[in-house]
């Protein structure tokens, strides 16, 4: 299972926002914390911009707005609305003792084999946070000095970042999404009563699963909703459901044995899955 | 042993009372009690479950809940095969902390507690004491001893050093023994303690009393005063529910506002003093779905020593994510699932694999 970069990304500078055993805290340390995910933002022109995190740090009266790029590509229609982003944009949305005096950076992150295509793209009119697999180095310069002390100096990483805070989004593979979905399967079985009917409705299902899902907007959500579909449909047609979540639910003893077997049968639908054995079937 | 009507809990009181007053007695002029004249135990259990009336039949054990005039205490009468079992009365005013007290058998109670709390998804939870919070519990009091209980189960390896050591150590080189165990290498790793022994004296009349803990909060008493039982019980409780407390305040919880999204909370980690040699055996281990861990997951490996499990938590049905490297364990546990499952994982991982590992809550502190 590999998380797509995107959300890779989100979730790592998310961890440096928090106490993350096994992960830096740098930004933590500065007083930052994560005040939006996706927030919506107007720049200086009026138009909407959407990025990937809003961090501020009350301490130093700072906000740090992140876009997340995990490829090579960028939209530069995106990139022309951030850089309009003025302290003015995101005044009132952060948690400060005193947003008069409150500045902002705007930076975007990615990974170290991206940078070369980023700053084609970007040239030098933004900061960047460069993750590799090792450390974190930034690019470029922040205007808050005490980001740019933090940074002067590379961060060691330890290889094992965050990957639970955001646990995925519509740009990861099926295979990352059906492991949720699973797990929200065998949930859903264990709550239930004996006499009640299972049903796995897919919008319910990505309810629980996805914690953004109320708010997000119609194109991720069909392309979510279509993972979600694939996945109950082959537990379906594999007769998973049948065989061996009928079977959990409303039982008052032990019954180790169906949950094991459920457990090896989906271990060989995620090899499926990612082996593309049944391309035609996941979509 | 002759049955007296409770209806209150002043009832209940003076019956637990005058047992056990009349069992230290016994205890210290003949060193023994006779068949029927049973030590008083407490059992704490921890429960999501709405009522007492929704408790279920657990295999070939019969519930009758009979009502008191205090609607915070009930009488549970427990048949096995039609035939009366054992009886307990059930202090429900704290309604998370259920408390049990029995003057019944112990081991029929042992058997039938563990059979009711360990039935499947039914709500019903033991409290968790893992080995750090019971060396705390000690200094409560006077220390008497430890038991000690340790048993590999997850790495099956021709390898290991210690399969499995039990040990009860009463008496006051105990706690010296226990340091000497903890400094052998092939034995540090294996010195879990399932349970403590301490000695409260409440004022200078002498009245007191000797509790055996185990790590799973039953609580045995002897003494001369039934309100110092109730005391320490409600003490441990107390300490169980701020740890759990600081736990649950870490759980993982987003919000969806006009704005955008926010996302409160970060994973507590286990440390491993006993590094994990073998990820994929340990979680196979681990999320086996039957006892002692009771999870269920999907594994996947993120790098080469860095692994990611989807579980649900067989006791509760919540869900948690959680991430391994060989050094530490980092669990994501979602707002509202409950903070006993970490603390029954940890209890369990140190009984069952490292009896050192720990609990660090917000990248630093120690629980």
């Amino acid at each position: 299972m590999k998380l797509s970069n995107h959300t890779l990304l989100i979730n790592m500078i998310i961890g440096l926002c928090k106490r993350t055993y096994g992960w830096p805290s740098t930004l933590k340390d500065l007083g930052y914390d994560v005040d939006w995910i996706e927030p919506k933002l107007i720049n200086s022109e009026g138009r909407k911009v959407i990025p990937d995190l809003m961090l501020t740090s009350n301490k130093f009266l700072h906000s740090l707005v992140v876009e997340c790029k995990g490829g090579k590509t960028l939209d530069k229609d995106q990139i022309d609305r951030l850089s309009k982003l003025t302290v003015d944009s995101v005044r009132d949305k952060a948690s400060v003792y005193n947003a008069r005096r409150l500045s902002l950076d705007v930076c975007f992150a990615s990974f170290k084999d991206y940078l070369g295509h980023i700053l084609q793209l970007l040239g030098e009119s933004f900061p960047i946070l460069v993750f590799s697999d090792t450390e974190l180095k930034k690019h470029g310069k922040f205007k808050s000095r005490h980001l740019e002390n933090a940074l002067s100096n590379s961060i060691s990483l330890g290889g094992s970042p965050p990957t639970g805070y955001v646990p995925f989004t519509d740009e990861d593979d099926i295979d990352v999404v059906a492991m949720y979905v699973i797990q929200e399967l065998v949930s859903m079985a264990l709550k239930s009563k004996k006499d009640d009917e299972l049903k796995f409705d897919v919008d319910e299902v990505l309810s629980k699963i996805f914690p953004f899902w109320e708010r997000t907007d119609e194109g991720a959500k069909k392309k979510l909703r279509n993972k979600v579909d694939s996945v109950i449909r082959q537990i379906i047609l594999r007769k998973l459901k049948h065989r061996y979540l009928e079977k959990i639910k409303g039982r008052p003893t032990w019954v180790a044995k169906p949950l094991q077997a459920f457990k090896a049968e989906c271990e060989k639908l995620l090899k499926d899955i990612k082996e593309q054995k049944r391309l035609e079937h996941f979509g | 042993m002759k049955c007296v009507a409770i209806e209150t809990r002043r009832d209940l009181y003076e019956l637990l009372e005058s047992r056990m007053r009349k069992t230290y007695e016994k205890l210290k002029e003949e060193q023994e009690l006779e068949a029927g004249e049973n030590l008083l135990k407490t059992y704490v259990i921890e429960s999501n479950l709405d009522s007492i009336a929704l408790l279920q039949k657990v295999d070939e054990f019969q519930i009758k809940i009979e009502r008191t005039k205090d609607e915070t205490l009930y009488i549970m009468k427990v048949q096995k095969d039609g035939k009366p079992h054992s009886t307990f009365y059930v202090d429900i005013s704290d309604p998370r902390f259920w408390i049990l007290h029995t003057l019944s058998r112990s081991e029929r109670t042992d058997q039938f507690i563990s059979k009711f709390v360990f039935a499947i998804s039914n709500n019903l939870d033991f409290p968790w004491f893992d080995t750090y919070f019971l060396e705390d519990l000690v200094k409560n009091g006077i220390f008497r001893g430890f038991t000690l209980k340790f048993e590999e189960k997850i790495m099956d390896d021709e390898k290991i050093p210690v399969k499995s050591l039990s040990m009860r150590l009463w008496g006051e080189a105990a706690s010296r023994i226990l340091d000497v165990l903890r400094r052998d290498v092939n034995l540090k790793y294996s010195t879990a303690l399932s349970g403590v022994g301490l000695k409260h004296i409440f004022d200078s009349n002498g009245d007191f009393v000797i509790e055996d803990i185990t790590y799973n909060a039953k609580f045995t008493a002897r003494g001369t005063t039934v309100d110092g039982h109730l005391f320490i019980v409600r003490k441990v409780i107390g300490e169980y529910k701020r740890k759990l407390k600081t736990i649950e305040q870490n759980s993982i919880k987003y919000e969806i506002l006009d704005l955008g999204y926010k996302i409160l909370g970060e994973p507590v980690a286990i440390l491993f003093r006993k590094e994990i040699e073998n990820l994929d055996k340990f979680l196979d281990g681990l999320l086996s779905s039957t006892r002692p861990f009771r999870l269920w997951g999907l594994k996947k490996q993120i790098s080469k020593n860095y692994y990611k499990a989807v579980c649900v938590d067989l006791h509760t049905a919540h869900k948690l994510t959680i991430e391994v490297t060989p050094e530490w364990m980092r669990i994501y546990l979602p707002y509202g699932a409950c903070g006993n499952t970490v603390l029954r994982l940890l209890t369990n991982i140190q009984q069952y694999y490292d009896s050192e590992a720990m609990l660090m809550v917000g990248g630093d502190e120690i629980i």
